[in-house]
Order: structure tokens, then C-alpha cells, then sequence
């Protein structure tokens, strides 16, 4: 839908010709990538690889050790080889579809391996192997599947190494001492930087890893955000030191996304602020009067201080292009 | 250059974990055996099914086994996991007999049963666990038999 509002809009200032767009549409359309098939095709083989954890996790003790290692290797080739030729036909479903395959079952022969030979591991020194040898796939695959599982286990196994809160306290002791919001600020500078970087990695490498590890640095960043307004509406004694960091916050992330061509989330960004607005009222901060009043002041304050942002950046690109034309 | 990632991403996983195996059987193979007295509970691990998790009684353990005569209590306690009330050691047993090795665990002072396991174990190197004992014999043998005559009398 909004690839033919855009064409409309290029064909209206006649940047393109409507027989150019209606080749573009006829294009687009045949060459549609079947999402929902992919899709259910890959949830169907992450469903029968857990089917497959559970069948290790039964422990037959019927067959022998050995034997169970060797059928599962055999196995593991087989998936391996048949992803192989997948790709050879560029059956791009398929081979997907046999790497997510590959990655579940990586944990499974690690769990029958440690089962057989009575390993004892932490979920971290499963959670760490697992992910050092499956991190080759994140290369190579071109879908978000398997980088979005391999980080959230990646992630989270650091939680399982032992004494990992102290080690966390004696990295940030500086931040684990100091008040309350200079850490939520600290939270939003460290997440913003880590998605701007994510976001940089991601157009410069086009690896799916880093666009995952760019989305999930953004839902920290909400999440944040979201509990600085709950502080607001928390502790009312410190309702205009939370509530304007809360607002503050997603003025920023609606610029930003503006100046990265994220319409979506300029939109988004935009929408969380009229809620925050509304919630603003049914707390109500004082009297109905006062609050009305300091909503009218808000939107004004709002209108006019986009206007007053436009204006300084046209006199900035104003005085640039004069200095430039200077230098020249 | 993109086959070879291909091969590389596919294959790593598998000759990653052929090597592992590789080695956990030369340590199966090679390392002596020494036998440790235990005492614990049986918990459950979705990822490599049932296991019986267990302190080492290093009071009732036979430390001539080792070197110089000297348990290595520090050594086990480093490969052991953390648990909120000490060292934990895990085996791993089948789904079915669970339910009667965990009973048999829990009353091993009732019962007078001695568990015990068999470790392969050499200074360095990570100790394994190869096989849990109940009296001195394998626990398939005793828990097997002891189901094998429950379900004859029950059938009785």
C-alpha cells in the first residue's frame, strides 16, 4: 500500500510515467516473497526440533549410549547436507528452514551428549557453547529467526554465570550509586548508543544480527522510558522530574527516527506522546483548571517549539551554505 | 567466498560437536576410576531429561583412591553447580525409573542403601561421572530388579 501511495506521488510530479508504474506494481507483485508460507514452514520445524529435545530429554535407556550419539549425528549431517542442496537450488524456504533446523538441534545433541557422558553444566556453559557454535549460521543466514534466538540465549546466559551480580556491581558501581534518575539517564545515553551503533553495523554489514540487536535495544529504550513515566505518576513529589524526561525522551526518538526515514516510528514516537498527554489528564496534577491549563501551555509549547526548530535549522543550512560558497 | 560461508556455518556445528564427543571418550577411556560416596534430592532438567542431584560425602569417601591420600574437594567443587544450599553434582537418568530412583535417594537412610559414583578422574581435568552405584552394584541392576518384582506382585 505504501509503495503505490509513493509511485502516485512520483507519477503526479511526473518523476515517472504511468506505464512505469504500473511495470513497477506488475513487478512487485510477482516477485511478493510468500511470508506466511515461509513462515509457517519454519514455526513447523522449530515445533518438531523441540519435539526433539524432548525425545533427548526422555533418556531411553533402552539404547545404548553410543548408539543414541551415532544416530544423532547421522542426523545432523543429514539436515546439514539437505540445507546444503537447498541452497545449491536456491530454495531460499528450505534452506532457512534447514538452518533453524540445524540450530535447534544443536542444542539437543548437546543436551544427549552431556546426558550420555554425565556432563555437569551450568545453563551458561550450555547457553555460550551452544552460541560459539551455531554463531557461523548468524553469517549466512539472511532471515531474522535464527539471530533472534541465538541473541536472546546469548543474553540471557550471561545471567546464569555464577556471581554475575557482583561482577555487574563492581563494573557499575558508579552507576549503581548514584540517584535514581541520573541511572535512567544513564540507561537512555548507553541503550541509545548501542542502537545507533547496532543501526550502523546493520547498514554497513546487512547482517539480520544486527538489526535484531538494533530492535531489541530499542525495546530496552521503551522500557526504560516507560518506567520513568511510571515514576512520574509513582512518587508525585518528583512528577516534573520524571514526566519531562519521559516526554524529552520520545521528542528525541521521534527526531531521530525522522532523520533516519523511519516514518513508522516517527508515527509511533508521536502516538506514545498523545498517551502520554492523556494520562497526563485522567492523573490530573492539581485542579481540573490548572491541569487544563497546563495542557493548553504544553501543546502550545509543543506547536511553537516545532516551528522554532524548523526556523534555526533553515538559518543553520542558510549560514552553512553561505560559509561554504565563502570557503570556496 | 559464499559457499564457503555456507559449508562453514553448516559444518562448524557438527565437527564442533564430533570433536567434543571425541574427547569426552578419550577421557571416558583413559582417566582411572575413583569412587565417591553421595547424599541428595532429584530435581528435573527439561534439556537432558531427569538427574539426581547430589552433594559428594567426602567424610564416608575412601581418599586413598587419589593422590597422596588427599580427597580433591576443590577440584570437584569447581565442576559442580551452584545451588543455594552448596555443591551440586548431577547424573542423568532415564524418565521411566525416575520415580523409583528418587524414592530409593531420598530414603537411602531407611533403607541402609550406600549411593555411590563412579568417577573418571585425573588432577586437571574436569571430572565425569560414568556410573552411579547402589550398594556396590550398577543402579540399573537394583532399581530394574526392584521394578521388575513390583509390577509381579502388583500383577499377582
Amino acid at each position: 500500500m505504501r509503495l503505490h501511495k509513493k509511485l502516485n506521488l512520483w507519477e503526479k510530479n511526473q518523476l515517472i510515467s504511468s506505464e512505469q508504474k504500473q511495470k513497477i506494481l506488475n513487478f512487485e507483485k510477482n516477485y511478493r516473497s510468500p511470508i506466511l508460507f515461509s513462515g509457517f514452514i519454519w514455526l513447523g520445524i522449530f515445533v518438531i526440533a523441540l519435539g526433539f529435545i524432548s525425545i533427548v530429554a526422555a533418556n531411553w535407556m533402552y539404547i545404548p549410549g553410543y548408539a543414541k550419539i551415532f544416530a544423532d549425528f547421522m542426523f545432523l549431517g543429514a539436515v546439514a547436507c539437505a540445507t546444503y542442496r537447498a541452497y545449491k537450488n536456491k530454495s531460499e524456504v528450505w534452506f532457512e528452514g534447514g538452518m533453524l533446523a540445524l540450530y535447534m538441534l544443536s542444542a539437543a545433541s548437546i543436551g544427549l551428549i552431556g546426558q550420555v557422558f554425565q556432563t555437569n553444566g551450568s545453563f551458561a556453559s550450555f547457553g555460550f557453547f551452544w552460541s560459539l557454535i551455531t554463531f557461523p549460521m548468524l553469517l549466512v543466514s539472511k532471515r531474522k529467526i535464527i539471530p533472534a534466538l541465538w541473541l536472546i540465549v546469548f543474553i540471557s546466559s550471561f545471567g546464569f554465570i555464577e556471581n554475575i551480580w557482583d561482577i555487574i556491581e563492581i563494573l557499575f558501581w558508579w552507576c549503581i550509586h548514584v540517584p535514581l534518575v541520573q541511572r535512567i539517564i544513564s540507561a537512555f545515553l548507553l541503550i541509545g548508543a548501542l542502537a545507533y551503533l547496532f543501526d550502523w553495523a546493520y547498514k554497513k554489514t546487512n547482517l539480520p544480527i544486527f538489526d535484531i540487536a538494533n530492535i531489541y535495544a530499542n525495546i530496552a529504550l521503551y522500557i526504560n522510558g516507560f518506567y520513568c513515566l511510571s515514576l512520574a505518576f509513582d512518587y508525585h513529589g518528583y512528577f516534573w522530574l520524571y514526566y519531562p524526561i519521559t516526554v524529552a525522551f520520545l521528542i528525541i526518538m521521534a527526531v531521530i527516527s525522522e532523520k533516519l526515514g523511519n516514518i513508522k516510528k516517527v508515527n509511533f514516537n508521536i502516538v506514545l506522546l498523545y498517551i502520554c498527554f492523556i494520562v497526563l489528564y485522567f492523573d490530573l496534577v492539581g485542579s481540573l483548571i490548572s491541569t487544563s491549563l497546563g495542557l493548553i501551555v504544553s501543546g502550545g509549547v509543543i506547536i511553537g517549539g516545532v516551528y522554532l526548530v524548523k526556523y534555526t535549522i533553515r538559518k543553520l543550512k542558510i549560514f552553512r551554505g553561505a560559509q561554504n560558497n565563502a570557503n570556496k | 567466498m559464499q559457499i564457503n560461508k555456507t559449508v562453514i556455518a553448516l559444518g562448524f556445528p557438527v565437527i564442533a560437536l564430533l570433536l567434543w564427543v571425541l574427547l569426552l571418550s578419550a577421557k571416558m577411556m583413559f582417566l582411572p576410576e575413583v569412587v565417591v560416596r553421595i547424599r541428595g534430592y532429584d530435581p528435573r532438567d527439561l534439556l537432558a531429561g531427569h538427574y539426581i542431584a547430589y552433594t559428594i560425602n567426602w567424610d564416608d569417601t575412601d581418599c586413598k583412591q587419589f593422590k597422596d591420600n588427599v580427597c580433591p574437594v576443590k577440584e570437584f567443587e569447581i565442576h559442580a553447580n551452584k545451588a543455594r544450599w552448596g555443591e551440586q553434582h548431577r547424573y542423568y537418568i532415564p524418565e521411566e525409573y525416575a520415580k523409583e530412583l528418587d524414592y530409593a535417594f531420598r530414603n537411602q537412610w531407611k533403607e541402609k542403601s550406600v549411593f555411590e559414583v563412579i568417577y573418571k578422574y585425573t588432577p586437571g581435568l574436569a571430572p565425569i561421572a560414568k556410573e552411579l552405584l547402589i550398594n556396590g552394584k550398577p543402579w540399573k541392576e537394583t532399581i530394574v530388579k526392584k521394578t521388575g518384582e513390583n509390577n509381579g506382585s502388583s500383577k499377582n
